[in-house]
């Protein structure tokens, strides 16, 4: 992806993903109407596509929730993360299909506008009975439209990573509109069983993984912040402000320990002899630099690839992303960092240790 | 992930982790025991035991029936799917005089009794007019 407006930059990758989504996505429009044609003959197409694209869009967003949790939890899942924004951008299509069709079956065909006859024609909004659930599902269209149209790399930069993931975050409030729109709208007509099951299956699963990575999320932040009755505390002898991380051997070779230091998200990376301390977060979607490695010298995100040198905070060039950088010491064993950060990009001088004297633990890959 | 960002959606999780079962149990608690799936109607005549003549037109199904001994005459239409115009009325008309027979109304049969000038006039030329929109939707001529 570019930072510029330039067009998709296909990788073998990223084509196979979109591939296996269409053909996928295509098999479950096939399968659901033929099993609708077989269920209920005199269904209409019209119908049909508006509960095809309705049940394929609400399940993907449950696919596409869960993929970001469960890459928390296993990290045999990152390769779903890699382009989950396809996956979104596909979504918002068919759930675009599925509410233009609704509008021009319900909403288009008398002397009302359409968009006032969505939000006029029931305005029972204080029965939950008799909800308006047209209205929700329009809203959270509305929320997917506007995830859709930034999803690409050049509104991140412009509108700056915070900005853009707390835009972003509003996938959550849409997921919870929608989960109302199906409740109060098809459920009600519906009663069927399966289907109320279907749905809280789906909303306990997200809910599930979410709850259950921020358990673990909690969990490795409480490991990152040093542990002892050394931990963060300035040695004598040491310049000021150097606190104590870890020991050498905690930290396998060619990968790092995360540390929270004063607020500071702190990677701290071994490779070879030397040690070296980068702000913990990638510059391109605030990745965990922390759990990647190092690549052909390079602090490398498993995110989506994005290096890094580990003395200067630096992408390689052509490249030109840089994190904070700070100071690291080594004294007898012990490693020592000083979470003030230097600015994105500045050089430090790596902490130098005797590598014979320590032993690795065995490298985790 | 930033700490405070992953704090938000700790928050955010935690929250909806409440809030969506009991949106999802309450949806089920108010769900109606009836739901109405045929739409609600006038009383029809009964259905008179001889189909004369009988028309297929589109989304309808048009039956001119009669008693036995032909005195009396209706006209039944069968509306297969839901109408495009809802508004469209149905006009019988003959030897130059119309008559308005009623609304089509919504999917289902819909009877018609015809008056002793219509009855057995030929033709019978039954339109399917929007009073609405101002036009003849559709002519079916029984000779």
């Amino acid at each position: 992806m570019s930072l510029t407006y330039d067009p998709i930059h296909w990788t073998p990758h990223k084509k196979l993903y979109d591939r296996l989504l269409l053909t996928l996505a295509g098999m479950y429009l096939l399968v659901f109407s033929v099993l609708e044609w077989v269920w209920h003959p005199q269904v209409t197409a019209e119908t049909l596509l508006i509960r095809a694209t309705g049940t394929l869009a609400f399940l993907m967003l449950h696919l596409i929730l869960c993929i970001g949790p469960l890459c928390r939890l296993d990290r045999r899942f990152l390769p779903l993360l890699y382009n989950r924004r396809h996956l979104g951008v596909a979504m918002f299509g068919v759930g675009l299909v599925h509410g233009a069709a609704n509008l021009l079956q319900f909403h288009a065909q008398g002397n009302v506008d359409p968009l006032v006859s969505l939000f006029a024609s029931n305005t029972q909004y204080g029965s939950l009975a008799r909800f308006p659930f047209q209205a929700p599902g329009f809203l959270a269209l509305l929320i997917l439209f506007v995830m859709a149209a930034t999803s690409h790399d050049f509104w991140l930069k412009n509108l700056t990573p915070p900005v853009w993931k707390a835009l972003h975050m509003g996938v959550y409030g849409a997921y919870a509109l929608l989960l109302m729109h199906v409740m109060l709208g098809v459920i009600q007509l519906e009663k069927s069983p399966v289907l109320i099951g279907l749905t809280g299956l789906g909303m306990f699963t997200v809910a599930g993984l979410h709850t259950a990575a921020a358990w673990s999320q909690m969990k490795k932040d409480q490991a990152a912040r040093p542990a002892g009755s050394e931990a963060g505390l300035h040695t004598e002898g040491l310049p000021a402000g150097f606190l104590y991380a870890c020991e050498v051997n905690d930290i396998p070779d060619s990968r790092a320990k995360m540390l929270l230091m004063e607020g500071e998200n702190i990677a701290l990376f071994k490779y070879g002899n030397q040690l070296s301390a980068v702000h913990n977060l990638c510059k391109h979607q605030n990745g965990p630099l922390g759990e990647g490695k190092i690549i052909d010298g390079c602090i490398t995100c498993p995110w989506h690839g994005y290096q890094y040198r580990p003395h200067d905070g630096q992408s390689p060039p052509p490249f030109k992303e840089k994190v904070c950088t700070y100071d690291v010491l080594v004294l007898a064993g012990k490693v020592y960092v000083n979470p003030s950060p230097y600015p994105e990009g500045t050089a430090r001088p790596p902490a130098v240790f005797e590598p014979a004297a320590f032993q690795s633990p065995v490298n985790p890959s | 992930m930033s700490p405070f960002l992953r704090k938000v959606h700790r928050y955010a999780w935690f929250s909806l982790a409440l809030l969506l079962p009991l949106g999802w149990l309450a949806a089920i608690w108010v769900i109606p025991d009836d739901v109405i799936q045929t739409p609600a109607g006038p009383v029809q005549p009964d259905a008179l035991p001889l189909v004369l003549h009988s028309r297929e037109a589109g989304d309808f199904v048009i039956n001119v029936r009669s008693d036995s001994s032909d005195t009396k005459r209706q006209i039944e239409i069968l509306i297969k799917k839901p109408l495009g115009n809802p508004n469209t009325t149905l006009v019988a008309e003959s030897n130059g005089s119309a008559s308005t027979l009623g609304l089509l109304g919504t999917r289902g049969i819909r009877r018609f009794d015809l008056n002793s000038l219509t009855s057995h006039a030929r033709p019978l030329r039954l339109q399917f007019i929007d009073h609405l929109q101002g036009r003849t939707l559709r002519t079916v001529v029984f000779e």
